[in-house]
């Protein structure tokens, strides 16, 4: 039980620490600081669209990462060590924070400068939240099933 | 089995990161930069609640050809109206009535309703000559809460406009009173008196089926620009022959005076729009903030939108002059004027009201806040020339003409009715150079 529970902190700490850092260090000291919005927008304004959409697509991560681990822990049957392997469906869970990006993508008017980054930073929280919230965090059975967890998890 | 060690070092992780990015994104950003005033007299001020209204008419003799016994001529027709006028546009509202020439006399107990015959334009001590400025000299004369209505032919005593110009000016332009000057045309049979420096009088009878040839009146309105305003039209819904030979001069030619409210951003260069420069929680549309993010072609193009209060003088909007009031912040003193903030800025009229605002920072003497005041008036030649006046103006040169044919003479004209309004224009531009935008620009470097 306490596994679980670890798990499911270390989830937590993961997400809350990418929602800081997209609230706090991306848009309060990189996007306020170099983006110009397009004209008839307000920089409050055009910031709260990226954090809109910058906490929806860590949210969808978020999502993703638990959908992924309640089907690997009770979901997904495991005869024997090796065949664990389910790297293609953890890849598939991927698709959620896409979508969201995408949207992210759509819906934030672009800026004259600077707005680049906006895309950039929806892309690192949304796939990096998801992936390393995984490979840390997934259940034991399926614990290098993330991409080169071998690597980074050492418990 | 996850080791404890590793658990703990995560949590050690985390808090540190946490710490890291609350000290260095926390920090407060308002500057606390105060707002600018709001100036009150920008604003055109509501209809009076209670009204006195003071009616003058002129009943000199020339004003006898506009009463005829058989039929309501023009004029019969609006004395009729001018007191059921003020009764429907104001709820609480007192009337006083006087006749006035050679002096004033007040009329008691309804005797104004004689104004319709021509005994009332006998009586000796008004009817020889036409002092309008004693009227507007009177106290009650534009004053709060009152409108003062003066009927007459605006054959002033000596044909002295210039006199009468400078009594309206100090009295009530210079007070911030408007002053609103409708024309009619009505049916007239009887002499014109006072006409030309040496006071040549001709007889005159228009052709009722030809308005034309009416002869014209006129009613100065006094009072502040809405009462002067709603009287007008008090006037104009009772009247169907009122066209709008009508003008007001006082200071405000627009209402609301043009902001950014409606105005549409074209063009941001260089510059970031925010709305945490100056500490006001309310948006202010007079305001734009801005923070420099570039050293050159800095700026931006934005197209104001304004309402041109009617019965005003219509100005050609290509023809603009700005006033820019640069100042630099400095948290001991506030805001000071600045030279060079002010040379580092200009403004360019694309079309109409679409500014082109240019901004040079290198040229900034130092970080820190500037604010700009912007404000638009039109030009002197900004006025456009064609107005119903030209047409009702007497030209003086033809005066011999009449005297050696008297039936020759114009009779549906007024005598210097040209200059006194363009004095009366030029006094109101030079007292108010009435505005049509004021707004603020704060930019942080």
């Amino acid at each position: 039980m306490i596994k679980y529970v670890v798990h499911f902190v270390g989830i937590l700490i993961i997400s809350a620490g990418f929602y800081l850092l997209a609230n706090l260090v991306e848009k309060d000291l990189f996007l306020e600081r170099l983006v110009i919005p397009p004209p008839g927008v307000k920089l409050p304004q055009w910031l709260d669209s990226f954090k809109f959409w910058a906490n929806w697509g860590i949210t969808a991560s978020v999502g993703a990462v638990l959908l992924w681990y309640l089907i690997a822990q009770w979901g997904f049957k495991v005869n024997h060590w090796s065949e664990s392997g389910k790297r293609v469906i953890w890849g598939l869970f991927f698709i959620l924070p896409v979508i969201v990006i995408i949207l992210g993508f759509v819906f934030t008017q672009q800026a004259q400068e600077s707005g680049w980054l906006a895309y950039l930073f929806y892309i690192l929280n949304g796939l990096a939240c998801y992936y390393l919230a995984t490979a840390l965090f997934s259940p034991s059975s399926f614990k290098y099933t993330p991409l080169w967890a071998e690597k980074i998890r050492r418990w | 089995m996850i080791k404890t060690q590793h658990i703990n070092r995560i949590i050690l992780i985390s808090i540190c990161a946490c710490y890291l990015i609350f000290s260095t994104a926390g920090c407060s950003k308002r500057t606390n930069v105060p707002a600018p005033n709001s100036d009150t007299s920008d604003a055109l001020e509501s209809i009076s609640g209670q009204l006195t209204a003071y009616v003058y008419i002129d009943s000199t003799v020339s004003m006898e050809g506009f009463v005829r016994p058989s039929s309501a001529t023009n004029y019969i027709q609006t004395l009729q109206v001018i007191e059921s006028a003020i009764n429907t546009g104001w709820k609480t509202s007192q009337i006083h009535f006087f006749k006035f020439g050679t002096k004033i006399l007040p009329l008691k107990n309804r005797e104004h309703l004689k104004a319709v015959k021509k005994e009332f334009y006998q009586t000796p001590e008004t009817k020889i000559k036409t002092y309008i400025e004693k009227v507007i000299n009177e106290p009650k004369t534009c004053s709060n809460n009152s409108l003062t209505v003066i009927v007459t032919d605006l054959f002033q005593n000596d044909a002295d406009v210039s006199l009468l110009t400078n009594v309206l000016n100090e009295k009530c332009l210079k007070k911030n009173f408007a002053i609103g000057i409708l024309g009619i045309g009505s049916q007239y049979d009887g002499t014109v008196y006072d006409v030309g420096i040496q006071s040549y009088s001709f007889s005159y009878k228009s052709n009722d089926t030809d308005t034309k040839t009416f002869r014209p009146f006129y009613l100065l309105i006094l009072g502040k620009h809405a009462d002067v305003a709603n009287y007008f039209e008090q006037l104009k819904s009772n009247l169907s022959f009122i066209k709008d030979t009508f003008v007001i001069f006082s200071r405000y030619i627009v209402n609301p005076l043009a902001s950014f409210e409606g105005a549409s951003m074209e063009e941001i260069r260089g510059l970031a729009e925010v709305t945490n420069i100056i500490s006001t929680t309310s948006q202010d549309s007079r305001v734009k903030q801005f923070i420099i993010r570039k050293d050159s072609n800095v700026g931006f193009t934005a197209t104001l939108k304004y309402n041109q209060l009617p019965y005003t003088i219509p100005f050609d909007t290509k023809k603009l002059t700005t006033e820019v009031i640069a100042k630099q912040f400095d948290f001991n003193d506030g805001f000071k004027e600045n030279s060079d903030a002010k040379q580092s800025f200009n403004i360019e009229y694309l079309d109409s009201l679409k500014l082109k605002v240019n901004l040079t920072p290198t040229t900034l003497p130092g970080n820190g806040i500037y604010s700009y005041e912007i404000i638009i008036s039109p030009s002197k030649n900004a006025y456009k020339g064609t107005y119903w006046w030209n047409d009702w103006d007497m030209d003086l040169s033809r005066i011999d003409k009449w005297r050696r044919n008297p039936k020759s003479f114009e009779g549906s004209k007024t005598l210097n009715l040209k200059p006194f309004m363009n004095n009366l224009w030029q006094a109101n531009f030079l007292t108010h150079q009435p505005k049509i935008a004021r707004i603020y620009c704060y930019f942080k470097k």
